[in-house]
C-alpha cells in the first residue's frame, strides 16, 4: 500500500522546545488514520506542517507522492483541511461559505456541497456565527470535502462537540469514507472518539511517535497479563513490557509480542485500544523490577 | 480571492463610498455658489479685474468652509483604522486564515491580493479626494496659496499617499498583532506620529526657504507663496514685536500700526522679513513628500509580506 503522507525525521522547534522531534510516520493511502495524543503532544504542529501552514525546522514530508516544499496550489487542491475549532467567517451565510470554496478551488463540487448541507439540514441562509457548534463543524467539513480531496486532514474535529453532535459528525465522516478514494488523517486527544472510525493509529506524545500501525495489528500484538506478581514478572521478562501496575502480590502488565506458553496461573486478556494508548502514555514498566510496590489506579 | 476580499470588507467599503459621496455633495453644494459669487474665479487673486467687488467679501462668505475641509484630513486615518486594521487582523484573530490558506490558494497569493486591493483602494480614494478638493479649492488657491490650509494635504498626490500609508500601517499592525482591536489601536497613533511631524517639521524644509527683506511692513511674498514665517526685524536682525513697533511708529493709544508708519519704521532701520516657499515648489514638494510616504509604504508592505510568509501559522 502506498503512502498518502509520509514523514521522515520531521522536527519543529519553538525557541528551545521541540514541538515535534524526529517524527517518522506513514499514513497509508485509503486508510483512516487516527492521530492521538494528549494536549500539547504536537498533533496540531504535525498537521499544520502537513498542509503547509507551518514549515518544519528539520526533516521532510511527502504528500500524495510529492515532497512538500512550501504550499503550491496544485498540491493544496488535492488536500482537504479543517483546522482546529473549524474556523468559518462568522458573518458569512452558509451559502457565502460555499462561494468561498467555489472561488478558491479549481475542483470544487458545488452539487456535492449543497447536497450534503441539505441532508444535514443546515440552514443555508443563516450566518455561520449563529450555527451550532456541530453545524459549524459540518459546514467546515463540507467545504473540505467539496474540494474533492485525495487526503482529508482534520484537526480535533470533534473536540468542541457535544456527544450527540460528535456521533453525527463521525457518522457523516464514515459515509464520506465509504464513498471511497479518500485517505483521512484526523486527530483527537481522546482515542475513544476515533476508535470506531479509524483503522490506523499514530500515538504522539511530547513531539515523538510512541506507537504507530494498523489498529488491528496493534491489538493483536499486545496483551494484558494479570496474576501473582512473581509469575507475571517471569512472563514479562520474555516479551516487551509496556506498562505495569502492581498492588502487593498482584500485578497487571501490558506486553507486546507475547510468545510461547503462558503460566496457567495468569489471565491473558486482549487489550482494547483505549487501554493500549493509556499504557503507552504511562509507560511505566519499571515497578516490577523495583523493590517498591506501586499503587494502582486513581493516582495517575 | 478578490471576491472574498470584497465580500469580507463590503460593509466598510460601502461606508467609505458613502463618505466620499457625502464629500462630493459638500464639494458641489458649496463649490458652485463660490463660483457664482461676484465675478467668479476671475475676481479672485492678484489678477482680479478692477470691476470686481472686494475679495474680502468672498473670504467672509466662504472662508469658514476651509475649517470644515480641514477635517477631511481624517479620512485617510479612518480608512487605516477601520479597513487597514481588520484587513489581516480579523482573519488572523478568528483563525480563518487557516481556512483560506488550505483552499487551493497559497498564503503568498492571499497576502498579494489583499495588498493589491489596498493599493487599488488608495489610488481610487486618493484620486477621488484630490479631484474633488482641487476643484473645490480653486478659489482659495487663487486667493491664498495651495500650500495653505489643507491644500497641500488634500490636493495632488498626497491624499492617495496618506490613504496608502494608513492602510499599510493597519495591515502591518494586523499581521504583527494578529488581533483586530490592537491593530486598530496601533494604527491611530502611529499614523499621527508620522503624518504630523512630516507636515510641520519636514515639509517646510524640503528646499531651503527664501527669505525676503521688505521695506516697511505688509506684503513681501509673491502671490501663491507659502509664508512660513514673517515679522519685523531691526538692522541687527533681532525680532521686533508688533507692540514695540507700535510704540515706535504707531499709535500706542489704539495699538494700531498704519501703513503710513512704514517710513518711520524704515527710519528706525526696521524691515519686514518674510520666509516663504514660492508657488512653483508646490509640485516638487508633492513629489518629495509622496516619495517619503512611498518609501514608508514599501517598508511596511515588505514587512507585512515577510511576516505573513514566514512568521504566521
Amino acid at each position: 500500500m502506498s503512502s498518502a503522507l509520509s514523514a521522515a525525521g520531521l522536527s519543529r522547534r519553538y525557541g528551545k522546545t521541540w514541538a515535534l522531534h524526529e517524527c517518522s510516520l506513514e499514513v497509508p493511502a485509503g486508510s483512516v488514520t487516527a492521530l492521538v495524543g494528549p494536549n500539547g503532544a504536537g498533533k496540531t504542529t504535525l498537521l499544520e506542517i502537513a498542509v503547509g501552514i507551518l514549515e518544519p525546522t528539520e526533516g521532510e514530508i511527502r504528500l500524495l507522492g510529492t515532497p512538500m516544499r512550501g504550499q503550491t496550489p496544485s498540491l493544496l487542491s488535492r488536500i482537504g483541511f479543517v483546522a482546529q475549532d473549524a474556523p468559518l467567517y462568522r458573518n458569512f451565510t452558509v451559502l457565502d461559505m460555499l462561494q468561498v470554496g467555489r472561488h478558491l478551488n479549481p475542483r470544487w463540487d458545488d452539487a456535492l456541497a449543497r447536497d450534503r448541507l441539505r441532508r444535514l439540514r443546515i440552514p443555508r441562509n443563516r450566518v455561520c456565527g449563529q450555527l451550532s457548534g456541530g453545524q459549524q463543524a459540518q459546514v467546515a467539513l463540507t467545504l473540505a470535502v467539496a474540494k474533492r480531496p485525495e487526503l482529508l486532514i482534520l484537526d480535533e474535529p470533534v473536540a468542541r462537540l457535544d456527544p450527540l453532535a460528535r456521533r453525527e459528525f463521525l457518522e457523516s465522516l464514515m459515509e464520506i469514507v465509504a464513498d471511497g478514494g479518500l485517505t483521512v488523517l484526523l486527530s483527537s486527544h481522546l482515542i475513544s472518539d476515533l476508535e470506531r472510525v479509524s483503522d490506523q493509529l499514530i500515538l504522539l506524545s511530547e513531539g515523538t511517535v510512541l506507537l504507530a500501525g494498523s489498529t488491528e495489528d496493534l491489538l493483536a500484538e499486545h496483551a494484558v497479563l494479570s496474576g501473582p506478581r512473581h509469575n507475571v514478572e517471569a512472563v514479562a521478562a520474555r516479551c516487551q513490557l509496556i506498562d505495569a501496575r502492581a498492588t502487593g502480590t498482584h500485578a497487571t502488565v501490558v506486553v507486546r509480542r507475547l510468545e510461547g506458553p503462558v503460566d496457567p496461573r495468569l489471565t491473558v486478556d486482549a487489550v482494547d485500544l483505549e487501554e493500549l494508548v493509556l499504557a503507552y502514555l504511562r509507560r511505566r514498566p519499571a515497578p516490577l523490577n523495583a523493590a517498591e510496590p506501586v499503587l494502582v489506579g486513581g493516582v495517575s | 480571492m478578490s471576491w472574498l476580499v470584497w465580500r469580507q470588507h463590503r460593509t466598510e467599503l460601502i461606508g467609505l463610498a458613502l463618505v466620499i459621496l457625502a464629500l462630493a455633495v459638500f464639494v458641489i453644494g458649496t463649490g458652485v455658489p463660490m463660483r457664482g459669487f461676484d465675478g467668479g474665479l476671475a475676481c479672485l487673486g492678484t489678477n482680479a479685474a478692477p470691476s470686481c467687488g472686494g475679495q474680502g467679501d468672498f473670504e467672509r462668505a466662504f472662508g469658514w468652509l476651509t475649517g470644515i475641509v480641514g477635517w477631511f484630513n481624517l479620512i485617510p486615518l479612518l480608512i487605516g483604522v477601520f479597513i487597514g486594521g481588520p484587513l489581516l487582523g480579523r482573519e488572523l484573530e478568528r483563525g480563518t486564515h487557516r481556512l483560506v490558506w488550505t483552499q487551493s490558494v497559497t498564503r503568498t497569493r492571499w497576502i498579494t491580493v489583499r495588498l493589491l486591493a489596498v493599493v487599488g483602494l488608495a489610488v481610487a480614494v486618493g484620486a477621488g479626494i484630490a479631484g474633488l478638493m482641487t476643484w473645490w479649492r480653486q478659489p482659495f488657491d487663487l486667493l491664498d496659496s495651495p500650500f495653505a490650509g489643507a491644500g497641500f494635504d488634500l490636493e495632488g498626490l498626497m491624499p492617495g499617499m496618506y490613504v496608502l500609508f494608513a492602510l499599510a500601517l493597519g495591515a502591518a499592525a494586523g499581521a504583527a498583532s494578529r488581533k483586530v482591536l490592537p491593530a486598530m489601536a496601533l494604527t491611530l497613533p502611529a499614523f499621527l506620529a508620522v503624518r504630523l511631524p512630516i507636515e510641520f517639521w519636514l515639509r517646510p524644509h524640503y528646499a531651503p526657504p527664501i527669505t525676503a527683506l521688505v521695506y516697511g511692513s505688509g506684503g513681501g511674498a509673491p502671490p501663491g507663496a507659502w509664508v512660513i514665517d514673517s515679522g519685523l526685524i531691526d538692522s541687527a536682525g533681532t525680532r521686533i514685536y508688533a507692540s514695540q513697533a507700535t510704540q515706535l511708529c504707531g499709535n500706542p493709544a489704539t495699538g494700531s500700526l498704519p501703513k503710513s508708519a512704514d517710513a518711520c519704521l524704515h527710519a528706525h532701520g526696521i524691515f519686514e522679513r518674510v520666509v516663504y516657499q514660492p508657488l512653483d515648489r508646490f509640485w516638487p514638494f508633492q513629489f518629495i513628500e509622496a516619495g517619503i510616504y512611498t518609501a514608508l509604504c514599501i517598508a511596511l508592505l515588505s514587512f507585512t509580506v515577510y511576516w505573513v510568509r514566514h512568521r504566521l501559522r
